[in-house]
C-alpha cells in the first residue's frame, strides 16, 4: 500500500527548503564579500579584454606596467599657483596618495655626466657627413654665437668637435617640463580646447602629480578617496577663487561607480514600484503582490549567489543590466497565475530552457561583464522558475483578472497574418534601403564620463605634453638589442616624417654600437684634418680622448636614472621592453612604421584596441544571433512542425531587424549593446511564440503575455534614461523589439479548421 | 680691517640702492616700455676656455607679438619667434623649430621691449645704480645665468649675461629711428 503524503507537509516542507536556501545564499554572499573573496568593481574598461593576440609574457608585463601607471595617476592643475600649493599640501597628508615631485635634474649635473663620454655621443643633426673645414668652422661659430649657446660653450673643453654639444642640445630639447618651486608650470593656449572659454587664450598653468599608493584598492575606498579629494578641491577653489582641474582614472572609476549605483537604486526602485502597481491593478490581490516580491527576491538571491561564487570581481555595470531580471523573472509567475493548473508546466520549462539558452550565449562572449550578466540571469531565472512551479502546485488563489479587451484585434492579426507579415517585411526592407543600419564601435559607448572630467583630462594631458601622441613598445632580446631597435625606428621616423619628434630612451642612452660608430666617424674626421679651420680660428687643439662609452649601468646610476625607470617597462632574462612615444604620424605612415617593424614594435592604443574588440564582438553577436535563431527554429520544428519553425524564424527576423533599424535611426548608429539586446529579444520571443503556439489566443495566455510585455517595458524602458550609452542602447532596442514582438507574435497561432 | 670696511660700505650701498620692484628700477634708469624696437647688435661672447672673445654682429626687431634676431657675421643665422613658436634658420637656409628656446628668446624679447612686468617672470632686481641694474635669474633660468646686468639711460644700450658655467656674453645695442 502506497502511503499518500499530506499536501500540507509538502507545501510547508518546500517552503522551508526555499527559506533555508535563501539563508544559505545570504550567508554565502555575506561571507564572500566580508572575506574579500569577491569585490565590486567599477572599472568599465578593464572588463573589455585586449585584442586576441598571442603576446609574450614580457610584453604582457610591459602592458600591465603601463596600465598600472596610467590607472593610478592623479593630476591636478590650476592657473593659480597658491591654490595648487594649498591642494598639494592638503593631499600630501593622505596616506593613500603619494606625491610625485617633478624630477630635480640640474642642468650642470647633466652636462657634467655626459661630458665624461666625449667622442661617443652625437646627435643625428650633427654635420657628420661634412668634410669641408670651412663648413665645419661655420657650424662651430654658429653654435657658439647663438643666444642659447650655453651647452655648446660648456662642452667645448671636453669635445671641441661639438658633437657632444649637439647631443646635449637634443637631450635638453626633449620632453623637458618647466617647473617653479617644485611645481610643474606651463603656458598653454586653451582657446580651442574642449570645455574652455573660447575667448580665453594663453594662460600659465601650475600642475602636480600624485599616485594612488595601493593600486586596485577596494572600490568603496577609492570612491571615498575621490570624494574626499573633491571636497578639498571645492574648499580650495572657494578660498582662492580659482578653478582646479582634476583628472585621473580613479575619478572616472568613481564617477562610473556612482552613476551605476544611482541607476541601480533609482531604476531598480522605480521599476519595482511600477511593476508592483501594475500587478496590483491587474490582480487586485495583495497575496499576488507578496508572491511577486518573493519571486523577485528569490531570483535575485539565486542570481547573486551564483555570481559571487563564479567571479572574484563583480562589475557594477553588469548589475545594472541584471536588474532587467526583475521584469523577466515574474513572467513565470504571471503564466502560473493566469493559466489553468498543470497545463502550463511543459511550456514553462520549455520557455525557461530557451530563455536560459539565450542568456547562455552571453557566456560565449570574452567580456567578463556579459558573462556575469549571463550567470546572474540564468540562475536568477532558475530561482524564479522553481518558485513559480511551487506556486503552481501548492498555492491556491481565487483571483479574477480583467479581460484583454483587444483580444479581437489579435484574432484579426492572426487572420491576416500573411498580409501583415508581408507588409512588415516590405516596410523593414524599404527602411533598410532608405537609411541602412549604421554601426559605431567607439569605446565611448561604454561609459558616460561627464564633460567636466573630459575637459580636465584633455587639459592635463596637454599640460604634460601627452595629448596627440602615439605610444609604442619595442621588444629586444637584451637592453642593447632594444636600444638598437629603438634607434632603427628613430632613424626610420626621421626619414619618413622629418618633423615628427620621438621621445625614447635611445635619445638619452645611445646603444654601444651607435657610440662605437660615432667615435669612429669623429676620429676619422679629426685624423683627416677636417677641423683644421676650427683649431686655427678658436686657438684650440681639436682632438678626441680615448674611447669611453656610456654604459647602461652608468646611466642607471646617473642624474638621469629616472628616465630609465620610465622607459624600461619590462625586463627579464629573455627580453627587454622599452616604452616610447612620438608626435602624431599620418595614418598611412603609422601603418607603414608598424608593418615594417612588426617583429618587435607594438602600437599601444587602448582606445582603438577596445573599439576594435567591441566591433569584433558585435560581429560575433550577430553570428550568434543568427545561430540561435536557427536553433530556435529547429526546436520549433521538433516540438511543433516545419511551418511553425519557418514562421517563427520570419517573426524573429522582422522584429530584430525592426528593433535595430529604429534604434539606428534614433541613436544615429548602433553598437554592440543594441545587438546584445536582440539576444534577449530572441529569448523572450521564443517564450511568447511557444506559449501562443501551445495555447493559442486564449484569454489566460493573452493576459500573461500582456502582463509580461507591460512589466518588461516598464523595466527595460527605464534604461533609456541611463546616462551610460551602453545601457541606453540596450534598453532602447529591447523596448522597440518587445513592442513589435507583441503585435507580430500572434501570427504564430495555428488557425482552427 | 680695510676689507671689512669695504664690505660694510658695499652692503650699505646695496641696501640704499636696492629697489623693491622691477618697475622702480626701470624708473631709476628712465627705461620706458616699448611696443616695437629695432636696431643693431654687437655681441662679444667670452667662453671660458677660449683666449679671445667671439664677436658677432647683426640686427634685431621686437614687438609684442614677435621677435627676430638676425646675425650677419661671422655666420648668418636668424632666430624668429611668433605665435606658432621659436624657429631658427642656419646659414644654409635650413629652418628648424627650437623646442627648448622658451627660456632665452622670450627673455631677450622682454629685455629689448624694456617690459618690467614680463621681465619679472624671469629676473629679480638685485641692485641699481645710476647707469646699470644688476639682476638675478629666477628658476629655471638660474641654472644658466648667475647674473644679468642692464645698462643705459632711456634705452638699454648694454646687456651683460654671466653664466653659472663662467661664460660671459656682452651685447651692445644701438636703436634705429622709428618711421
Amino acid at each position: 500500500m502506497v502511503k499518500q503524503t499530506n499536501p500540507n507537509v509538502l507545501r510547508y516542507g518546500y517552503a522551508l527548503a526555499f527559506v533555508l536556501l535563501a539563508f544559505a545564499c545570504i550567508t554565502t554572499i555575506g561571507v564572500r564579500f566580508q572575506q574579500g573573496l569577491t569585490q565590486f568593481s567599477s572599472d568599465i574598461l578593464a572588463v573589455v579584454p585586449s585584442a586576441a593576440q598571442l603576446e609574450s609574457p614580457s610584453l604582457k608585463d610591459a602592458k600591465n606596467t603601463i596600465q598600472q601607471r596610467s590607472s593610478s595617476q592623479l593630476v591636478f592643475s590650476s592657473n593659480n599657483k597658491l591654490a595648487i600649493e594649498a591642494l598639494t599640501n592638503a593631499l600630501k597628508f593622505k596616506s593613500t596618495l603619494t606625491y610625485i615631485a617633478p624630477p630635480d635634474i640640474a642642468l650642470d649635473e647633466v652636462v657634467d655626466f655626459y661630458s665624461r663620454y666625449p667622442g661617443s655621443l652625437m646627435a643625428s643633426n650633427y654635420p657628420s657627413q661634412v668634410s669641408e673645414p670651412r663648413e665645419l668652422l661655420n657650424y662651430t661659430l654658429a653654435e657658439l654665437t647663438k643666444p642659447d649657446s650655453t651647452l655648446s660653450a660648456s662642452s667645448l673643453e671636453n669635445d671641441p668637435t661639438l658633437a657632444l654639444a649637439s647631443f646635449l642640445n637634443t637631450v635638453s630639447q626633449i620632453g623637458g617640463l618647466q617647473q617653479e618651486d617644485g611645481i610643474y608650470k606651463k603656458a598653454l593656449n586653451t582657446k580651442h580646447m574642449l570645455g574652455f572659454n573660447q575667448e580665453q587664450t594663453q594662460s600659465t598653468f601650475y600642475f602636480v602629480r600624485f599616485m594612488l599608493s595601493e593600486n586596485g584598492a577596494d572600490f568603496s575606498q577609492s570612491i571615498q578617496l575621490t570624494e574626499d579629494i573633491k571636497e578639498i578641491i571645492k574648499k580650495i577653489e572657494s578660498d582662492f577663487n580659482s578653478a582646479i582641474y582634476y583628472s585621473g582614472f580613479a575619478f572616472h572609476g568613481s564617477e562610473n561607480a556612482q552613476q551605476a549605483e544611482y541607476e541601480i537604486s533609482t531604476f531598480g526602485l522605480i521599476s519595482l514600484f511600477s511593476v508592483t502597481l501594475l500587478v496590483f491593478v491587474f490582480f487586485r490581490n495583495l497575496t499576488v503582490v507578496g508572491l511577486m516580491f518573493v519571486t523577485i527576491f528569490n531570483a535575485c538571491l539565486w542570481g547573486m549567489t551564483a555570481l559571487v561564487m563564479a567571479f572574484d570581481t563583480v562589475e557594477l555595470i553588469g548589475l545594472v543590466f541584471s536588474i532587467t531580471l526583475i521584469g523577466v523573472a515574474i513572467d513565470y509567475l504571471f503564466h502560473v497565475l493566469c493559466a489553468e493548473k498543470v497545463s502550463i508546466t511543459t511550456s514553462l520549462v520549455l520557455g525557461f530552457i530557451t530563455t536560459a539558452a539565450g542568456y547562455a550565449l552571453y557566456s560565449f562572449s570574452p567580456m567578463a561583464l556579459l558573462q556575469q550578466v549571463a550567470v546572474f540571469m540564468i540562475f536568477g531565472l532558475l530561482g524564479a522558475l522553481m518558485f513559480a512551479l511551487y506556486c503552481q502546485k501548492f498555492i491556491v488563489l481565487n483571483i479574477t483578472m480583467p479581460r484583454i479587451i483587444w483580444a479581437d484585434s489579435f484574432e484579426l492579426i492572426n487572420r491576416y497574418k500573411a498580409k501583415i507579415l508581408g507588409l512588415a517585411v516590405f516596410l523593414v526592407a524599404v527602411g533598410l534601403m532608405l537609411k541602412p543600419i549604421i554601426h559605431q564601435d567607439d569605446v565611448t559607448v561604454l561609459s558616460g564620463t561627464s564633460d567636466e572630467l573630459k575637459r580636465n583630462e584633455s587639459l592635463n594631458l596637454a599640460l604634460f605634453g601627452q595629448s596627440d601622441k602615439h605610444h609604442f613598445l619595442v621588444v629586444g632580446s637584451s637592453m642593447q638589442d632594444a636600444l638598437e631597435k629603438q634607434e632603427a625606428i628613430n632613424a626610420w621616423v626621421k626619414t619618413h616624417a622629418e618633423t615628427v619628434k620621438v621621445q625614447s630612451l635611445a635619445n638619452y642612452l645611445p646603444s654601444l654600437s651607435s657610440q662605437q660608430a660615432t667615435y669612429s666617424t669623429l676620429t676619422n674626421k679629426v685624423a683627416s684634418g677636417h677641423y683644421s679651420d676650427v683649431s686655427n680660428a678658436l686657438g684650440i687643439n681639436v682632438s678626441l680622448q680615448n674611447y669611453s662609452p656610456l654604459t647602461v649601468s652608468e646611466f642607471e646610476s646617473s642624474p638621469l636614472a629616472q628616465l630609465s625607470e620610465v622607459h624600461k617597462v619590462a625586463q627579464n632574462e629573455a627580453a627587454t621592453v622599452l616604452w616610447f612615444n612620438s608626435d602624431m604620424l599620418p595614418k598611412q605612415t603609422l601603418q607603414q612604421l608598424t608593418e615594417t617593424h612588426s617583429s618587435f614594435l607594438y602600437l599601444l592604443d587602448k582606445r582603438q584596441e577596445i573599439s576594435d574588440a567591441l566591433g569584433h564582438y558585435r560581429t560575433t553577436v550577430m553570428g550568434l544571433m543568427v545561430l540561435s535563431a536557427l536553433v530556435a527554429m529547429i526546436v520549433m520544428a521538433l516540438r511543433f512542425d516545419f511551418a511553425t519553425a519557418l514562421l517563427s524564424g520570419l517573426i524573429i527576423c522582422v522584429v530584430t531587424v525592426c528593433a535595430l533599424l529604429l534604434s539606428s535611426w534614433l541613436q544615429s548608429a548602433v553598437n554592440l549593446f543594441n545587438y546584445l539586446a536582440t539576444i534577449l529579444i530572441l529569448a523572450l520571443a521564443i517564450d511568447y511564440l511557444i506559449f501562443y503556439r501551445s495555447k493559442g489566443l486564449c484569454q489566460s495566455n493573452l493576459q500573461a503575455i500582456s502582463l509580461s510585455l507591460c512589466s518588461s517595458c516598464l523595466v527595460f524602458g527605464i534604461l533609456i534614461f541611463s546616462k551610460t550609452p551602453a545601457v541606453f542602447s540596450f534598453g532602447l532596442t529591447l523596448v522597440i523589439g518587445l513592442v513589435s514582438l507583441y503585435f507580430l507574435a500572434p501570427c504564430i497561432v495555428k488557425e482552427r479548421k | 680691517m680695510r676689507s671689512v670696511l669695504m664690505l660694510l660700505v658695499c652692503v650699505m650701498s646695496l641696501a640704499v640702492n636696492a629697489k623693491d620692484t622691477m618697475t622702480e628700477a626701470f624708473e631709476t634708469l628712465s627705461l620706458v616700455k616699448q611696443t616695437e624696437v629695432f636696431g643693431e647688435f654687437e655681441q662679444r661672447k667670452k667662453i671660458k676656455i677660449l683666449k679671445n672673445s667671439l664677436v658677432s654682429k647683426g640686427v634685431f626687431n621686437a614687438n609684442n607679438t614677435g621677435f627676430v634676431w638676425q646675425q650677419v657675421s661671422p655666420v648668418a643665422s636668424i632666430i624668429r619667434m611668433d605665435d606658432s613658436g621659436v624657429y631658427s634658420e642656419d646659414h644654409l637656409g635650413t629652418t628648424s623649430k627650437m623646442n627648448n628656446a622658451d627660456m632665452y628668446i622670450p627673455l631677450l624679447q622682454a629685455l629689448l621691449l624694456q617690459d618690467p612686468k614680463l621681465l619679472s617672470n624671469y629676473l629679480s632686481v638685485n641692485n641699481v645704480d645710476s647707469d646699470c641694474m644688476g639682476l638675478t635669474a629666477k628658476a629655471p633660468l638660474d641654472q644658466v645665468f648667475s647674473e644679468v646686468r642692464l645698462c643705459g639711460q632711456g634705452t638699454i644700450s648694454k646687456l651683460v649675461l654671466r653664466e653659472t658655467a663662467g661664460h660671459v656674453t656682452e651685447i651692445n645695442l644701438s636703436y634705429g629711428q622709428a618711421n
